[in-house]
This record gives C-alpha cells, structure tokens and sequence, in this order.
C-alpha cells in the first residue's frame, strides 16, 4: 500500500515536470518560433513527439488546466475515458460537462483550492464515477502551473483509476473479518503459537475458557501465559508440542480456573507457513471436565451392566441344580410312597409267614404289587437321586459364596487379598459365560502371597478378561472352529510381582487394533454386545489404582494372552509399554 | 404312545426329568438326549410327538434346535425348558417354540404342558379337520402389509413410528385397527385416532395382533347365500367377547393372547360362511330344530366344530400356540388340565357371558346355564365364582 502510494507520488512528480516542460515547450515555440534555428526545431520536435506518445500511452489521467478549470491539455486516457474519441475534444470543457454536478463541483472547489493556495493536492482517493456510472475511486495530484513571473496560471492533473484495488482491499478486509468471527465462533479453544512458542492467536472460546483476554495474552509464551496447568510436567509436555511435527492428541490437561479443577482435551496440530514469523502450531482444544464426568458415570454403568449379566447367568446357574434337585425330590417322594407299598406287602408276608398262613395267592399279590412299585429300579436310582441332590445343593452353595466373594459388599478400601481363591470365584461366579464355549483349566502358585487389592474392583478386572476370552472363543466356534476352546489362567510369584495371565484360544487380536484396545469406548464387538469400556477398565484399576502392568501377548489364529503384573506390597513397578 | 424327546446339556437335568416322570412311562415313550446335536440325530431315528429342548447348549443350542425340527418334522410340538427369565426367552425364540417353561419347572407344569400340546396336536391331525380343510380348496393367506408388520414387531430395532407407518399405507387395517382399540375392551379414556397412538398405548404385540384380527375379518367375505347380518354379528360378538375377556380375573402376562383368542374365537364359523356356505346354512337350521348349539350342530354334521377349524387355520398363520389352544378348546374346555385360570378357560367364560348378553341384554341375572355349561364349570372349579365373572361382564358393556 505504502509502496503503491509512493509510486504514485514519484509518478505524479514525474507527469508534473513533463506536462511543464511540454507547457513550457509549447509557450516557447509560439512565441519564438521565428528566431530559432531549423535545427533546434527538429530537435524540439523530436522531444515533443516523444513525450507525447509517453503521455498518451500511460493508462492514467494527465491533463492540464486553467485558472477555470477549463482543460487546456489531456492525455489519450483522459479523453477515452471520458468518452470521447480525440484529445482535441477535451479541450476547453470542464468536469461539468463530463461528471453529474455534486462532483464536478467538488473536483472545481479542490482545484480552485490548489490554484488559490497554490499548494499542491498529493493523493487525494477521490469518488468518482466511471462512464458506465458505477462508483469507482481515483488517486489524484493536482499541482498548480506557474508562468515564468511565478504567478499560478492553471494546474497539472494526473489521476490513477484505483475501483478495482478498493475492491479488492475491502474484499479482504471483509474475509478477515469473516475469518475472525468464525474463529470466535467455534466454541472449541482455537490457539495459535509461533516458533518460539508465543501465542499468535487466542480465540474467544479460548478467553472464556481460561479467563485471559487475548490481549493480555497475545504475544505471551504457552507455557507462561496465565493459565494455572496443574500437571507438573506441563512445560516439558508444551515443548513437545512444539517439537513435534503433524499432529497429536493430549487428553490429560488439567488447569485450575476460579479455584475449580478443569480438564482440558487437545489436539495439536503443525501448521506449514510461509511467513516465519506467524503460527506454527495450532492447538484445538476443549474443556472436557463435564465429559470426563460422563464417562465415569459410564463406566459406573458398564459395571452394572456386566453385573446385570452376570445376574442372569448366575440366576440360570442357580436354575439348573435347582430343576434337578426339585426332580429328584420329587422321585424320592414317589418312591417312599412306593417302598412304603412294597414293605406293606412284605409285612403282609411275614405276618402271614408268622401265622403259617401264607398262601400262594398272597405272594403272587405281594409279587405282583412290588412289580407294580417297580422296587428293583427304585433300589438302582433312589441313592443317585440322593446323590444328585447333594451335589446340586453343594453346587448352588458354591455359587452363592462365590458371589459372596466376588462382589465383596463394602471394602472400598485395599485388603490383602488371596488372588488365587479371588481368581477362583470370579471363576465360578462367570461359570456362564465360559461354560457353552471353552474349559477352564486354572495353575495357580501356592506360594503366591497375599496382595493388598481393592477386592471389588480386582475381581471386575479378572471378570472382564474371562468375560473377553470367552467371546474371543466364540467368535472362532462361529466361524466354524472347534466348538469348545480353553481359557487357562495362571498365577506366579515373582520376585517383585505377581504375575496373572489369562490366555485365550480365541483368534488373536489383529494387528492393526492392537494399540487401541485399551482406549475408552474402543470395541470390535457388534453393537449391543459390549461397551468398550472393559479393557479400559482394566487398565485404570491394574495401572491407576494398583501401580501394577497389564500387557498382552497375542498371535494370529492362536489366541492371545493378557497378563498382569501386581507389585509385592510397599513396591512400585516401572510403568512398561501397554503392548509386547 | 406319545413319543417325547427331552434335550439337555446337563445329564443330571435329564436323571432328574427320567426319575420325576417313571410313573408316566407307560403313557408317554420318553426319550433323553444329551445336546442338541445328539437330539436331532435321535429325531432322524425316529420322529417324536413333543421335543422339550434346554435353550443354551453348547454346540447346537436350543434355538437351532427346535428350527431343525420345526423345518423338518412340523408336527412335532416344540417346547423351550431353560433356566433363563421368561421375558428373555419369549423374546429370542418366538418362532420356534410353542410353549415355554422356565426352569425350575415342577412336575405337574410339566406333565400338564405335555398333555395340552399332545391334545391339541391330536384336535389339528384329526382326520375331520383334513377332511373339512381338504373340501375348501386353498385357504386365504395373509396381506403382505400383514406379513410386513409381523416381521416388523418381530424386529428388537423397529420403532413406533414405523410399524404405523406400515399400518397406514393400508386404509382399510387402520380403520378395523382404530375401530378395535377404541371398542370396549380396552377401555381407554380418550378415542385413539392414529395408528401411531395406538402402537404407543397398546405396544406393538397388541397392534398387530388387533390387526392380524382385522385380517382375519377382511380374507373371509359371506357368500350370498348367508343372511344378511350375520357376519355382523359375529364380529360384535367377538368383540364383547374380547372386552368381556379382558376384565375377567385372570394373570396380566396371558391378557394378550387371551384377548387375541377372544376376538377371534369364531374365525372357523367365518371360514364357513364364506368357503362352505351349504354347511354354514344347514348348521344354523339344524341347530333350530334340535335347539341346540351350533357348534353341537356342526359337531354332528362334520366331526368337528368352528373352534377346531379356527384354531387349525390360526395355527397355520402362525398365531401364538397359547391363543390356538384356547380357540380350539373354547367349546370344551374340560379336554385339556389346566393350570389357574388361563387363557383357555377365559376364553370359554368370556364366549359363555357374551352369548348370555345377547340373548337377554337387560336381564342383569342372566338366564339358566345350559346343563353342559354348569358341568363345565364344575369341572373347572369355577361354578361358584360365575356370578362374579357375570357382574364383571355386565361391566364391560358400560
């Protein structure tokens, strides 16, 4: 802009002291024309037919006038544009006779002006119209002319047709505008940083978020700007940000703002420029406090719904010895009327045998009645029934302080815990949701000490990767594998740890799902079918609130196992990669 | 001998079932199956009258199970035995069984579920049934918007707006459709205009059991040889006995399937009508000079009555076996055992005080029980709370 401008003086300069000269050349030649040589004419003509064909060539105004503003000299340009089809035309009219009155009365006053002040008119943006009558501007310098005695005898014009630039100026200032207030809009934190990490731009989703106006903040380093990080590591974590190239996600920004904790979820993106000096980086974010919230809430009803499950796997459990012990009661009842029959009629015998009365007609009805009870079959089957009963009396009471066990009603807090018997009854709690598909075949460590566990919160954890295992199982049996797999779980005591692996003979886990099968929500189950929310929630009760690993090992077609370290008490594991 | 399969993944499930059912080994052949794989092999051997299947096995589950047998042997009655909750199970294995016992499942329900099957597979295999059904060609089938919105219902996704949707492309099901919600029985306090509404009180099991009734009473048209009027009332008296049905004391679960076997008890009498007309006549006139039942009547023309063929071609357009059973024994409720009042038993009630208010709509002591019906209730165990059952009647007409 600035740059044009000075063209434009430097030019008008220049148009000024041609116009002069050819003025001052035609003054020269008329009034002394006789008493020059031939040859100087030649030559001044020369000068003259050049510079006129510069003047005419140039696509901006030049013209001369006089004390009335009457044109007296007007370069091609000028006639052309204002419609007429030679520079003698011009001659002698005003902008009166070219422009709609307010105008050209506004171009007389200035002229006037400059003639009356005879200082000079430098770029001066005029309104103007074109032919066509649109509004258009021009960049005007209007100098006055004065005759050899100083006295100002009209004035040299040039004028630069600028509509187009004007256009163009607004154009962009409209879409900057427009940049800005969608930028503002975008109810996510929009903050721009340049190479040295200095915040370039600061949306206002970013202002309400953090309380900082971007004033007070443009200018400033991320890392120092004001906000209250909560993570010690922020300033290591913020200059990652700006080491890095492409883009990545941070989830974990804590900030304090009017004394609240507030969680703040980003992604980091670079952004190719050319300018060095503008935003390098730009950082997307939004305050997830509430959907953190959310998800907790969520995984409070994952655990409801794989208790709801279980609830009715365990009701079916409970079902199944129940029907069989009915039955079998139910027989023995028959059967006792039936015995009872049976030793009616042999008391009926040995009376009969005692009184010497026994006849052959009482013992074939004695014979015949014990065929009717069927007292050979009642002798096999009466003691199985018994036997049945029991064993499904013991099989429900097994159940039912399994689940004692498992949802361990009430400790919050760490206890120490016998995994292997914990194991044990997450086992037979889940019975269902293995049984159609796999075995379960257990080695446990007898050396294994205790470990201080939340019991609840441990048994969920095994509960969920019995749970996985035995659909990885069924998925395989759905797709014409063999029908049954196995579930082998196993514990060991480490010098540091113990260690708990669960191995599936499922598909494996494929390779490109691997690194995600720990996020929050992630499942290749079909809808309806899981959350996602397990293995996530393995991870957080194993890693966050036991200082302990969970990693697995998987391999195509063969399965995959997932093992847990848990730290003896009072040690710390180093945290490992989640995946081998 | 009936021959009955019983099929389980637990043996001692099948000891127990063996040991609890050896005094009905002389009535019933009992077979015991491990698994379903096993059971369909024992079926190829042999074919059984009754298949009680466990629902989760492995291998073969119960489900796929009872599909092979319903494919391959569709006489055979099918009945689910799980240990799951009952609204699970009526929602996975609609199609496949008729019946469903949760477990633990005693002797009698058992021994009972048994009989009625038996005796209403008996009614349908009658040689009298395939003799009538035979003389009346091909049996209507249901409208695709039927089928449509049965598939629909069936669908744990489909959404209210949709099965109305279905409902209104068809003018003629949606004003029976309308017509049936906003008759007596059940009693809503405003008038249902829209087929939407009516899915959003009733549920879409009732809608479209109100509209397979609608059906029902569209595929039979009267020939001109039946006097006029009489389909009319025959579809006014299935409805009083519908809303008579619905206020009868009775489980809330069986309401449905009640209601439905109410409103379409008399479906054989319209088959008559419109397909054997010559019967349907002859049947009315003997009736008058014997001064007898119709369905007395029928019984000693053709073998059979209205309420086997209804029932036999409600079971072939796949109504619920509960609600075929009731239609089929509505005239003789004391064939089958019965366990409380259920459906069957309401279902004969309801047509008993349906019929009373028609003969004497003013008379709020009701005329003499036929012999037969007093004997009946007796029978049932219901005769002393019949005057009851009367009141709630003269109820529903308000």
């Amino acid at each position: 802009m600035n740059g044009l401008t000075a063209n434009i003086s430097v030019l008008a300069t220049a148009v000024t002291v041609l116009v002069a000269l050819v003025v001052l050349g035609f003054v020269v030649i008329t009034s002394r024309a006789n008493r020059r040589l031939s040859a100087q004419k030649s030559i001044l003509d020369d000068e003259r037919t050049r510079l006129r064909a510069l003047i005419d060539n140039i696509p901006d105004f030049m013209y001369v006038k006089d004390r009335q503003s009457r044109f007296v000299f007007a370069n091609a340009y000028t006639a052309q544009v204002l419609g007429l089809n030679s520079v003698d035309a011009v001659l002698g009219k005003t902008d009166f006779d070219f422009f709609p009155p307010e105008l050209a009365a506004t171009f007389f006053a200035d002229e006037q002006e400059v003639m009356r002040s005879g200082q000079p008119l430098y770029n001066r943006e005029e309104k103007s119209v074109d032919r066509a009558g649109n509004q258009t501007y021009i960049l005007t310098t209007k100098v006055p002319l004065r005759d050899n005695k100083g006295r100002v005898m009209g004035l040299a014009g040039v004028g630069r047709d600028i509509g187009e630039r004007k256009k163009n100026e607004e154009a962009l200032r409209t879409s900057r505008q427009e940049a800005e207030i969608f930028i503002n809009a975008v109810p996510s934190i929009l903050i721009g940083v340049d190479h040295d990490s200095r915040i370039t731009r600061w949306n206002s989703a970013a202002t309400s978020a953090f309380g900082l106006s971007e004033t007070e903040i443009l200018g400033k380093q991320l890392t120092d700007c004001g906000v209250k990080w909560l993570r010690p590591d922020m300033r290591e974590e913020i200059q990652s940000w700006c080491s890095e190239r492409g883009s990545r996600r941070c989830d974990l920004a804590p900030f304090q703002m009017n004394g609240e904790k507030r969680l703040l979820g980003v992604t980091i993106t670079a952004v190719r420029v050319a300018n060095a000096n503008s935003t390098k980086l730009l950082v997307i974010g939004s305050d997830i406090t509430d959907r953190s919230a959310l998800e907790a809430q969520l995984r409070q009803a994952q655990k409801l719904e794989s208790v709801g499950q279980l609830a009715a796997g365990i009701a079916h459990e409970i079902n199944t010895p129940t029907q069989y012990i009915g039955d079998n009661v139910r027989f023995l009842k028959d059967a006792f009327q039936d015995l009872r029959t049976v030793l009616v009629n042999y008391e009926r015998v040995l009376a009969a045998a005692k009184d010497c009365t026994l006849s052959c007609e009482i013992l074939q009805e004695v014979t015949a009645a014990v065929e009717r009870a069927d007292a050979r079959y009642l002798l096999d089957e009466i003691p199985k029934a018994i036997e049945q009963t029991l064993e499904g009396v013991t099989r429900v009471s097994t159940l039912v302080s399994a689940m004692k066990e498992f949802s361990h009603p009430g400790t919050k807090d760490k206890t120490p815990l016998d995994l292997n018997h914990a194991i044990e009854s997450t086992i037979t709690v889940a019975r269902n949701e293995w049984k159609y598909v796999s075995d379960v075949e257990t080695d446990f460590d007898m050396s294994l000490p205790p470990i201080s566990c939340q019991p609840g919160e441990f048994n969920q954890v095994i509960l969920n990767l019995i749970v996985n295992a035995a659909h990885a199982i069924a998925d395989v049996a759905a797709k014409g594998g063999p029908e049954k797999g196995k579930i082998r779980i196993q514990t060991r005591n480490c010098p540091e740890w113990v260690e708990i692996r669960i191995q599936d003979s499922g598909s494996g886990i494929p390779e490109k799902v691997r690194a995600r099968i720990f996020d929050p929500f992630f499942t290749t189950k079909e809808i309806g079918k899981g959350t996602g929310q397990g293995l996530a929630i393995a991870r957080s009760v194993v890693v966050d609130k036991h200082d302990g690993t969970i990693h697995f090992e998987t391999e195509d077609g063969r399965g995959t196992t997932f093992i847990i370290r848990l730290p003896h008490d009072g040690k710390v594991l180093a945290a490992e990669a989640a995946h081998a | 001998m009936k021959r009955i399969l019983f099929v389980d993944d637990e043996s001692k499930i099948l000891d127990g079932i063996k040991r609890m059912l050896h005094a009905d080994r002389k009535r019933w052949d009992m077979q015991f199956a491990l698994g379903g794989e096993a059971a369909l092999r024992t079926c190829e051997a042999g074919s059984f009258d009754v298949v009680i299947s466990d629902m989760r096995m492995p291998g073969m589950d119960g489900a796929t199970l009872l599909g092979h047998v319903r494919d391959r042997f569709p006489s055979t009655a099918r009945i689910i035995l799980s240990g799951y909750s009952e609204v699970t199970l009526a929602t996975r294995s609609v199609p496949i069984a008729h019946r469903y016992l949760a477990k633990p499942c005693d002797a009698s329900e058992l021994q009972s579920t048994i009989e009625r099957v038996c005796a209403l597979q008996d009614i349908l295999c009658a040689p009298e049934i395939q003799q009538t059904v035979g003389t009346i060609g091909e049996l209507p089938s249901l409208s695709s918007t039927y089928t449509h919105l049965a598939q629909a219902v069936q669908d744990p996704d489909t959404s209210i707006d949709s099965v109305a949707k279905i409902i209104e492309q068809d003018v003629a099901m949606s004003a029976k459709v309308l017509q049936l919600v906003n008759s007596a029985f059940f009693g809503l306090a405003r008038t249902i205009t829209h087929p939407k509404n009516a899915v959003a009180h009733l549920g879409m099991e009732t809608v479209k059991n109100l509209a397979l009734a609608s059906e029902a009473f569209r595929v039979f048209m009267p020939d001109s040889r039946i006097p006029p009027g009489t389909c009319e009332a025959i579809q006014a008296h299935a409805q009083r006995t519908a809303a008579i049905a619905s206020m009868l004391p009775m489980e809330p679960k069986g309401r449905d399937i009640t209601v439905l076997a109410a409103l379409l008890h008399d479906i054989g009498r319209l088959i008559l009508a419109s397909k054997m007309p010559d019967k349907f006549c002859a049947v009315l006139s003997s009736a008058r000079e014997r001064r007898c039942e119709p369905f007395e009547a029928e019984e000693e023309l053709m073998g059979i009555s209205h309420a086997e063929m209804g029932a036999y071609l409600l079971g072939l357009w796949g109504i619920p076996n509960l609600a075929v059973e009731a239609i089929a024994h509505h005239h003789h409720p004391t064939r089958i055992p019965h366990s409380g009042f259920d459906s069957s038993i309401a279902v004969y009630v309801a047509d008993l005080l349906a019929h009373e208010l028609e003969a004497h709509p003013q008379d709020s002591t009701g005329s003499e029980l036929r012999e037969y019906d007093r004997a009946c209730l007796e029978t049932l165990g219901i005769f002393s709370r019949f005057a009851e059952f009367r009141e709630l009647a003269l109820q529903s007409g308000n």
